[in-house]
């Protein structure tokens, strides 16, 4: 099978799980484990498929887009990682046989720190590779998926302020809130739209990053 | 070019709009609606005044659990409470008391938490991995015998503490009104309320109080609010 196709897939897998994982109140604790093993695995799978880009590490000329990239991407992977090790070790389901090595009370504030840092550099970098991924596209395509993009982004925005997504950031508030009132799916697309604003940003950033480039070469 | 730094000035602007509307300290859980058994009956403050019938003459407790080790005599006593010298729940159902009248106990474990605020967090955990029933030293009064029963609680591990199961494992609240509040940091009162409904199906569980623990001393007005929409 064509290796692309494969790639485009798991991104697929890993934006979906993304949602659900953030949908602690939709799955219960027992299926948010074993979607976090499951996004551990597809990290790990998407980094092999990577695999050309880890190599080139430290080679070549780095651009300021290609520093950025490495930036969210060191950022992210210690972020990602970080927070599957203290969910790990908080297990009382999936994996609770290897649980316990940290001591709850951190490995419940780092979860909850990290994780949201993880959601938001996840979505830079969606945001940061979107330009690559629709290079092929037209310019009034790409432009028409800027705006769409933009919209739903401003509407995420709106979200994060309401949901209070940057106090959970910076340990400002220290568990979660879980609406059981709210529906499933509208958890669920506020996630998307949350999301959303974090590939705005990114994208933003990277067209922005590389005009400059241009310019100055 | 232009095209990007337009949309990121919208952009900025939308953010600063949305800054506007942030800011919230306690949840106030809206009307005081109960429908214990589903029955839809739903019994709300009267909102243009009226009381509810029958508040009077009732017999009120206020009981709760707060993981500060101080008793509630000393609570209810000292001039100016704060919650300096008492927990945020602690604090709350004094204040409740004073305004409902009755009287007040404090649910207070055999064994003591640790000191610290970790400590009590990895305790409380282990104690709800385990679906403990943590025992509580004898109340100076019987709640049974008590006709509205406001029951206070912080929220641990996004649940009630394990030792309000072995309060509501000890007691049968059928035919009385429970009125529960919490404190938390952040879960509200995550669905405990219900919790509850299941614990005493046959009992009228009110919608609660969520207070932030942190704010517990400036939301004196939304406990007031929220009490005079359930006739008190
Ligand atoms: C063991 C423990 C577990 C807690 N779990 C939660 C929680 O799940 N959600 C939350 O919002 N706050 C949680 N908190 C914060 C407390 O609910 C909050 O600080 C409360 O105001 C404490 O009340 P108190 O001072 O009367 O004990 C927890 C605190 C402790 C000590």
């Amino acid at each position: 099978m064509n290796s692309f196709i494969i790639k485009r897939c798991v991104d697929a897998a890993m934006t979906l799980v993304l949602f659900l994982l953030m949908a602690y109140q939709v799955t219960g604790g027992a299926l948010h484990e074993w979607l976090g093993i499951a996004m551990t695995a597809l990290v790990i799978f998407h980094n092999i498929l990577n695999r050309s880009r880890l190599r080139a590490f430290g080679k070549g000329r780095y651009t300021p887009y290609r520093i950025a990239l490495t930036v969210n991407d060191i950022l992210l992977l210690l972020c990602f990682f970080a927070t599957a090790l203290c969910g790990i070790s908080m297990s009382s389901h999936a994996v609770a046989f290897i649980s316990g090595f940290l001591p709850s009370s951190v490995a419940r504030a780092a979860h909850l720190a990290l994780s949201h840092w993880s959601f938001a550099l996840m979505g830079i970098h969606i945001g940061l590779h979107l330009p690559q991924m629709t290079a092929k596209a037209g310019k009034k395509v790409k432009t028409a998926l800027l705006a769409v993009l933009f919209i739903f982004a401003a509407a995420g925005m709106f979200l994060l302020i309401k949901n209070g997504f940057f106090g959970y950031m910076f340990l400002q508030t220290r568990f979660a809130f879980f609406d059981y009132e709210k529906n499933s799916a509208v958890v669920i697309i506020e996630n998307m739209l949350m999301l959303a604003f974090f590939v705005f940003a990114g994208t933003a950033a990277a067209l922005i990053m590389k005009k400059s480039n241009k310019k100055s070469t | 070019m232009k095209k990007i730094t337009a949309l990121i000035i919208a952009f900025v602007m939308i953010i600063s709009l949305a800054g506007c509307g942030a800011g919230n300290g306690s949840e106030p859980a809206g009307e005081a609606t109960s429908d214990a058994d589903g029955s839809g009956v739903t019994q709300a403050g009267g909102s243009d005044g009226t009381q509810p019938a029958g508040t009077e003459g009732k017999k009120i407790l206020t009981v709760y659990f707060s993981s500060a080790n101080t008793a509630a005599v000393d609570a209810v006593s000292s001039a100016t409470p704060s919650v300096k010298n008492m927990g945020s729940t602690e604090y709350i159902a004094v204040y409740i008391n004073s305004k409902v009248g009755g009287d007040i106990a404090k649910i207070t474990p055999v064994k003591d938490y640790p000191e610290s605020y970790n400590g009590t967090l990895d305790a409380a955990k282990a104690e709800r991995d385990g679906d403990e029933r943590p025992e509580f030293r004898n109340l100076d009064v019987s709640p049974e015998d008590y006709d509205v029963i406001f029951v206070g609680y912080p929220m641990w591990w996004y649940t009630l503490p394990m030792i309000m199961y072995t309060f509501f494992d000890t007691y049968d609240f059928s035919g009385k009104t429970i009125i529960p509040f919490n404190t938390h940091e952040g879960s509200g009162d995550g669905g405990t309320y219900n919790e509850i409904r299941e614990f005493e199906p046959d009992a009228t569980v009110y919608d609660g109080l969520a207070v932030r623990g942190g704010s517990a001393e400036k939301s004196d007005e939304d406990i007031d609010k929220w009490l005079a929409g359930l006739g008190y």
